[in-house]
């Protein structure tokens, strides 16, 4: 059956059913074999199906002629109906497509299919004053074997199911749909069209699938409005019809159940995020020849990484194991799926991206460590104070000897150095916070040139321009506080001009704006890639960062415009960015700081 | 070298700061002992019999504040605290009771052995 469905060319299956022997079992012809065979090739079993052309009245003298006859107008009508019904897309095209196929003569009245769907478990669809309908069947219906008439057993389950009486029926089984994952044996012992052979593996087979997969196959039935004369005829017209619409059904059926496949595996897995595969085991071959590992499925996030990372599936004996793929940390899992059949070996190979949960633990850990250090700084500074002191005092003191008068200058550069070690370690305390300035105002130029000494080994490579005025101002605030700040800011810009290559050089431009009013702007401006416009509120979110792992914590900004606002300042962004605007040659980014000023006393 | 010799007691647990006001002080005429601790200060107490204490306040087994908790009431010499110790505000300064309170670094010891012979002045 497989062999002949993918020969989609309908006209050959035509000829191919018709001269082929036909499967006994289940297109066992009516019970009319009193009547002679005409073309007698084989069997006269198999030629049953010659036979069930032949008019059910007996009439025997006219019978060859006759037949002949008829023999050729019904095969035109069965080729017509092949090619029509090869372009039925659904159930319901069928269903309308039957009907209009049965003489009206025969007086039918519902046409109803029952079948078994992937997606909806048992069902009906069925036809009732020219609508198509499809219902939920509650019980399973009577498995015919082959082409009859009802007995008492169908009609009962029908006025169950339909919720009327029904009188007589024909029933028309059409088995032999092999699922969507049915076992590929089915269709390798189509593969030999071999005539004799053929029909050995084939009726094994098939006796194997009935039992195994076909226990709820379709099957058709057909209400008779009147019982007549016609009987024998209706059961011809459906019986050599039967093979056709079998593999018009079992497409049907196969096609939607392989959509609804896709379309769970779409809504479930298809849009997930994080990778996910599943994939199938090589089998060890003899000789240690093996078949590479298949992904039988997969959704985008897998495929999107396996570009990346090709040997992506050789990760799956790290099962629990964290692995660095493309700046995400994943961890791998993978969990054979459990079937008996012999042939499949899968397994389901997912990363579940553990990013966010390291990056976070990390950020945390580093804001920790960064308070241990601050505590330490703290402690290390006030341990330096004493020998550098000490250092200090006894060059002075040496400096006095009378036998050393001629090293009075290098007793004076001796005391200078220690003197600048200690103004360091002044300003690291400053810096911290450690030390508690004796007014509440601050110079907003001194803040500006010792963050510059600060940072500058980190500076280096990137052109520096301050334009301050030259007259000292006053600002409210603890100059701590804007020293933290402007060095966030700083080395953030110096940060973002190391990545970022350009034609110009890299610079910082720091401004200060002593404008008439009771606030001063600062400014920190840089010609780097610019900030993109969505991300512009964000960066002063508390763990916020485009930074790599490893690299800053996310919460200088946040910090910043906290400590700012308890100050009575603030800070603003304002960026032009290299990708929103890419014509644009120069991006930029500028920070500005609104401090009030100092009050006079 | 106009002033009169005084005894100086310097407790600070740094050695070269030690070593300068003993040579800075002797320079100067005065007689000095030193002490690592408040611990030590004590022992050495009655031998030094101090007229200008140089106090340190970070010290291992006793700090300069215990110190002055313990310190004995004769005599009283006129006290100088020297502190790397710098976020006790003005109010706390004053509430120490000493003479003279100075942060480290300091500039110039002389100078500072100065401000205590004038201190011991008065």
């Amino acid at each position: 059956m497989h062999y002949l469905l993918n020969n989609l060319n309908f006209k050959s299956i035509t000829i191919e059913i018709v001269n082929h022997p036909r499967q006994e079992i289940f297109f066992e012809t009516p019970e009319s074999s009193q009547l002679d065979s005409t073309a007698k090739e084989k069997d006269s079993k198999q030629d049953k199906s010659f036979s069930s052309l032949e008019p059910s009245s007996i009439n025997n003298t006219d019978a060859e002629t006759h037949s002949n006859q008829q023999q050729e107008g019904l095969s035109r009508a069965l080729v017509s109906f092949s090619e029509k019904i090869g372009k039925v897309n659904n159930l319901e095209e069928l269903i309308l497509f039957l009907s209009s196929q049965i003489p009206k003569k025969f007086k039918v009245g519902e046409l109803i299919l029952f079948y078994n769907s992937k997606q909806f478990g048992l069902r009906r669809v069925y036809m009732r004053k020219s609508i198509v309908q499809e219902e939920h069947c509650q019980n399973l219906w009577p498995l015919a074997k082959k082409i009859k008439y009802s007995d008492r057993s169908e009609s009962l389950y029908l006025a169950q199911e339909m919720g009327r009486p029904f009188s007589k029926v024909l029933i028309m089984p059409l088995p032999l749909i092999p699922s969507a994952d049915s076992m590929p044996s089915v269709s390798s012992s189509f593969s030999q069209l071999d005539d004799t052979s053929f029909i050995k593996k084939t009726k094994t087979s098939i006796l194997l699938n009935s039992s195994q997969e076909n226990k709820n196959y379709p099957v058709f039935f057909v209400e008779m409005l009147r019982s007549h004369s016609k009987e024998q005829e209706i059961q011809n017209f459906f019986s050599e019809r039967q093979q056709v619409l079998n593999l018009i059904l079992n497409r049907i059926l196969s096609s939607n159940s392989a959509k609804y496949s896709s379309y769970l595996w779409e809504n479930v897995f298809g849009k997930w995020n994080e990778p996910l595969a599943i994939i199938k085991n090589p089998k060890k071959l003899k000789d240690n020849e093996k078949h590479k590992t298949q992904v039988l499925k997969s959704n985008k996030a897998f495929d999107k990484l396996s570009e990346f990372c090709p040997q992506i599936l050789d990760l799956k004996t790290q099962h629990g194991h964290f692995v660095d793929i493309d700046r995400t940390t994943y961890r791998i899992h993978y969990y054979p799926i459990p079937i008996q059949k012999k042939s499949k070996n899968l397994g389901i190979f997912y990363c579940e991206d553990m990013t966010q949960q390291f990056d976070l633990k990390e950020r945390f850990f580093r804001s920790e460590k960064m308070l241990a250090l601050y505590e330490l700084g703290k402690n290390m500074a006030h341990e330096l104070n004493n020998p550098l002191t000490g250092i200090r005092s006894m060059s002075q003191i040496l400096s006095q000897h009378e036998g050393l008068q001629k090293f009075q200058q290098e007793f004076q550069e001796l005391e200078g150095a220690a003197a600048r070690c200690q103004n360091i370690i002044e300003k690291l305390l400053t810096f911290s916070q450690f030390q508690k300035q004796d007014s509440l105002n601050c110079s907003i130029n001194t803040v500006v040139e010792d963050s510059l000494n600060f940072l500058k080994l980190i500076t280096s490579g990137i052109l520096i321009q301050v334009d301050c005025p030259k007259k000292d101002i006053q600002v409210a605030g603890d100059g701590s506080v804007f020293q933290q700040v402007i060095y966030n800011l700083i080395i953030n810009a110096c940060q973002a001009l190391k990545e970022f290559k350009q034609q110009a050089k890299p610079s910082i431009k720091i401004s200060v704006d002593a404008s008439p009013t009771e606030k001063i702007f600062l400014k920190v401006q840089d010609n780097g890639p610019g900030i993109a416009k969505q991300h512009l509120e964000k960066i002063f979110q508390p763990l916020w960062t485009t930074k790599i792992k490893g690299e800053g914590t996310g919460l200088g900004l946040g910090i910043a415009r906290y400590m700012l606002n308890r100050l009575g300042a603030s800070i603003e962004v304002s960026s032009r960015c290299v990708e929103s605007a890419p014509h644009a040659k120069d991006s930029w980014t500028c920070f500005t700081l609104t401090i009030p000023k100092a009050k006079d006393e | 070298m106009n002033s009169k010799p005084l005894n100086i007691l310097v407790v600070d647990d740094e050695p070269l700061i030690q070593k300068a006001f003993l040579l800075a002080a002797k320079s100067r005429g005065h007689h000095v002992e030193l002490a690592s601790n408040g611990l030590e200060a004590l022992e050495i107490w009655d031998k030094a019999q101090p007229e200008i204490l140089f106090l340190d306040v970070l010290m291992p087994k006793m700090d300069g504040f215990e110190f002055l908790k313990n310190m004995p009431t004769q005599p009283k010499p006129k006290i100088i605290m020297i502190s790397a110790h710098n976020e006790l505000n003005d109010l706390e300064i004053q509430q120490t009771g000493v003479d003279l309170f100075v942060k480290k670094p300091f500039q110039d010891i002389y100078l500072l052995i100065e401000q205590a012979e004038n201190l011991a002045k008065k």
